[in-house]
Parts: C-alpha cells; structure tokens; sequence
C-alpha cells in the first residue's frame, strides 16, 4: 500500500510540475468545471422560478444535492477520467503492452497515472453551495458522526462512479473500433446530479440495483437532510464494493482477450 | 468563381466519400448524442408533473425542444480544435499554405460534408421518432416558417464554423488550445440554449443573451421553428445572424491573416 502510494505521489509531482508550465490552461480547466456547475445550478434556478419543489425536494435541499455531486463528481473527474478514457485508445492502438510491462499492477497503473489538477481543484466550488444550502435548511445541524459517514460515501460515490466508467471501457476489448461506448458514460452518468425521486418505481430500482447511478449523491445527500440512516449507510457501502469487484472482474476478463495490435 | 466551386466541391465530395466509408461508426455516433437526453427528459417530465404550463411552454415544446435542439447540434456543432492544432504545431499547414486554396474555405467544406451526412442520419431519425410517437411533438406545418428554419441553420452554421475556426488560430501563439476550445464549447452550450431555452430565464438575461452570437447558432432557428417568435423578433433576429455570419466570418479571415505570419512550419 505505502508503494502503490509512493508511486501515485511520482505521478502526481509529475503532473504538478507540467500543470505548472501551462498555468493558463490549468486556470481554463478550473473555470470550465465551476462554469459547468454553474450552468448546472442555472437549469435549477429556472426550474424553480416555475415551481416551489421538485418531487419534494424543496430549492435549498436540490442545492445540497447538487454541491453533494459536484464534490463526487469532480473528484472523479480530475482524478480517474484522464485515465480511464485512455484505456479503449491503449488497446486499439497496441499500447497496451508498455501498460502491461511495467513493474506494478496493470488497473492501477491505469486507473491513477495522470491527474488533472483543474478538474480536482474545482471541487471546492461544491463547499459555498453545500455551506449555503446548510445556512438556509432549518434544523441542519450534522454531527461529527454525521460528517464521518457522509465523507464515507462520498468515496463509495467515487467508487461506484469509477466502477461504472471501468466496466464501460472495458468492452473495447471485445469491441475494439467501439468508439461511442464512452459516451453510454457520459449519458448515464447525467442521471446521477438529480434527485432519485423524480424517477419511477422501475427506473429508480434500475438506477439503484443494476446502474447505480442515482444513489451516488442522492444517498449522502439524503442521509444529511434526513438524518443517519444505517441500512442506507450499509446499502450504498455494498453497492460500492460489489461494483468494485465486478468492474474489476469485467477488466480482467477483457484483458485476457486483449491480443496486442499489429505492428 | 468556378474554378473556387470546384475546388472546394472537390473537397466537400472527398469527405463525403471518406465519412461514408465508416457508416457504422456515423450512425452511431450521431444517435449516441440523443442518450444524454433521457435524464434531461425526465427532470422536466417531473416539473410538467406539477404544472401544465411552464414560462409559457408546454410539455410538448418542451420535448420537442430539447430533442431538436439535440438534433440541430449535430448538424451544427463545429469542433476542429484537435486537427487545426495538429497542422499548425506539427507543420503540416505548410502543405496547405502551397495549395492554390484558402484554409478558412477549405475547412469550411469538409466541415459541411461531415454536417450534411449527420443531418441526413439525423433527419431518418427524426422521421422515425415523429412516427413512433406521433402527436407527441409539435410539427410545424408552416412552410414559411420552415423554409425560415432552414436558412437560419445554414447562417448558424457558418456562425458556428467562424467561431471555431477563429478559436483555432489561437495555435499560432499558444502551444495547448484544447482548454481554450473547451472554454468557448461551454459558453456556446450554455448561451445558445443548448441545456435549457433561453426565454425561459429571467428576462433582463434573456434579453442580454440576444446581444451575443451563441444565441443565433442554436435557439434563434429553434424558435422559428416551434413559431414562438413575432414578426418583428424574426426580422430582428435575422438582421443579428446576418449580421454576426458577416462580422465573425471576416474576424476568422483576419485572425488566420494575423496568426498565418507567425508559422514556423516546425517538423515539416
């Protein structure tokens, strides 16, 4: 474990010190993800300049739920998607074989070597949205187990979000000129930034059980508006891992398919 | 003037031919851009639940809006951000700079080959969902107001193409422009109705959003389209498009006159 971090911390300065050399587009980055949060809470604000609530969730606990996405969703961003949209490339074009080379394992070279700091540094755009949405919710007062528990599933979010990404990828080793599956991503994951209520009873259950989407920033969100709730603690933890283990289980069988291209 | 149109015809015809040799990857490529649409459609199903009406809209045009609006971008949508930059930092321009051609031109044809084939993928497509789901989307019977459209997609896509192609030259002095492009690619998205109808903001911004050009790129031909402008807002409208297409298209010149001087042809 102190390797894998170690290695990850090489990587990171690496990536620092590029970061560093392009200040601009470092600085670019930052504001198209909080520009992008933006428009984000824009489509709310127009909503709710037409109605009071959005399947009960009043304006300020959609502001929460959407500060709550934002932290997951950019953490994600800045930390695994520079990574994992490589993969389908590496295996079209035979790189994949450097991948496999090297003297640690191959999901997690994968997964980590590359970080974009603009992405990850817009997280903090999500910390005013949550602490205004908090200011204007009445009885909102978490406790320190409180926050414990929502910093949990803010990783098991991550988790299931990284899991979802990884699965998807890998079907370019079944489907190698398979281009368009990143985007069967990126439409899923849109489902996620709204509250799970707006869905119906089979998509919510679709949405939860088979693509856990919904519950990424519905669950914590939910359980910091509502209070703890420990079944729904322990669901979002098992879904993360099973998700975990089939993701990783999807990659390693594509892997095994994976012939290496012409050269 | 002929000798220009078959030039460029010339190259309008290779992209078509070289476009349509990946057919699969065309056909799915255009209808993947309809998948982000689901959670959007559901969001708004849930407030139409609550209200009939919303500013003004219906469900309908609301559907009708966000699946056009979907479709109109790929038709419209003009990203050349990767194969500029690559021409310009690997040298390869200077291959171009011999040719008897203007670049801004040449670009522009491809370009329209590539749209032509998405509109026609995309327009099967359309046909078959207002046949599957018949009465569910406005159609606009009108054929003035169509004949409208339809000019008005052609004058935002040439918007659409002078702002890219004008992003693009800032290869000339930058090393990395994807952030750059990304920055304007937000900016069109949002400001030209692409994630929700303009008229549906506040007024005091809707009325300052009419003042920029992303707004004649995407909601402009929307809203002839769904019959939601007055005659005076049409003209109005058409006097802005026209009027940005001329004034974007001679800053895309000018930029590329600017920007070609400081080519080194590095690598070529």
């Amino acid at each position: 474990m102190a390797r894998l971090f170690r290695i990850w911390w090489c990587f990171f300065k690496n990536v620092l010190a590029e970061t560093m050399s392009y200040r601009l587009n470092f600085f670019l980055m930052m504001t198209i993800h909080v520009g992008w949060f933006a428009v984000y809470l824009a489509t709310y604000g127009v909503i709710f300049s037409q109605v009071k609530d959005l399947a009960g969730w009043s304006p300020y606990e959609v502001l929460f739920l959407a500060g709550t996405w934002q932290l997951i969703f950019t953490t994600f961003v800045g930390i695994f998607v520079p990574n994992l949209s490589n993969i389908s490339w590496f295996i079209k074009t035979g790189e994949m074989d450097f991948v496999l080379c090297k003297p640690v394992g191959s999901l997690f070279y994968l997964s980590i070597n590359r970080v974009e700091l603009g992405g990850l540094s817009s997280m903090l755009s999500a910390i005013p949205a949550l602490a205004i949405a908090g200011r204007h919710l009445p009885g909102f007062a978490p406790t320190a187990w409180d926050l414990a528990a929502y910093c949990l599933l803010i990783l098991a979010g991550i988790a299931i979000l990284y899991s979802l990404m990884l699965a998807i990828v890998s079907i370019a080793f079944w489907a190698t000129r398979a281009s368009a599956v990143q985007g069967l991503f990126w439409a899923i994951q849109e489902f996620g930034g709204y509250p799970a209520a707006i869905y119906n009873r089979p998509l919510r259950w679709v949405l939860t059980f088979i693509i856990p989407v919904a519950i990424i920033a519905n669950l914590p969100a939910s359980m910091m508006l509502k209070g703890l709730d420990g079944a729904s603690v322990a669901l979002m933890l098992g879904i993360a891992v099973l998700a975990l283990v089939v993701a990783r289980f999807v990659f390693y069988a594509g892997l095994k398919r994976y012939q290496s291209a012409s050269s | 003037m002929t000798s220009g149109l078959r030039k460029y015809g010339a190259a309008y015809r290779l992209k078509l031919q070289d476009t349509m040799e990946y057919r699969a990857n065309l056909v799915l490529g255009n209808l993947t851009q309809f998948l982000p649409l689901a959670a959007v459609l559901v969001l708004w199903a849930a407030v139409y639940r609550q209200r009939a009406m919303v500013a003004g809209w219906s469900f309908t045009e609301v559907i009708t809006y966000f699946i056009a609006a979907r479709a109109a971008s790929s038709m419209l949508w003009v990203s050349l951000t990767q194969d500029i930059e690559k021409d310009i930092k690997d040298g390869l321009l200077a291959k171009y700079l011999l040719m008897p051609l203007s670049y801004f031109w040449y670009w522009l044809s491809v370009v329209a080959a590539e749209k032509t084939l998405n509109a026609v993928v995309v327009a099967c497509f359309l046909l078959a969902l207002g046949l599957a789901y018949h009465g569910r989307f406005f159609i606009q019977a009108d054929p003035a107001l169509l004949g409208l459209t339809a000019l008005s997609l052609l004058l935002a896509f040439f918007i659409s193409f002078c702002m890219a192609f004008t992003v693009c030259m800032s290869a000339f002095w930058m090393s990395e422009i994807w952030a750059v492009g990304f920055t304007k690619d937000m900016f069109q998205e949002a400001l030209s109705g692409g994630i929700f109808p303009l008229m549906m903001l506040p007024p005091a911004i809707y009325h300052a959003a009419l003042w920029l050009p992303f707004a004649y790129c995407l909601h402009f031909p929307l809203m002839i389209y769904l019959g939601k402008l007055t005659g005076d807002e049409l003209a109005r409208g058409f006097l802005f498009q026209a009027g940005y297409a001329l004034v974007l298209g001679l800053l895309a010149q000018a930029a590329w006159r600017l920007g070609v001087r400081r080519f080194e042809a590095v690598g070529a």
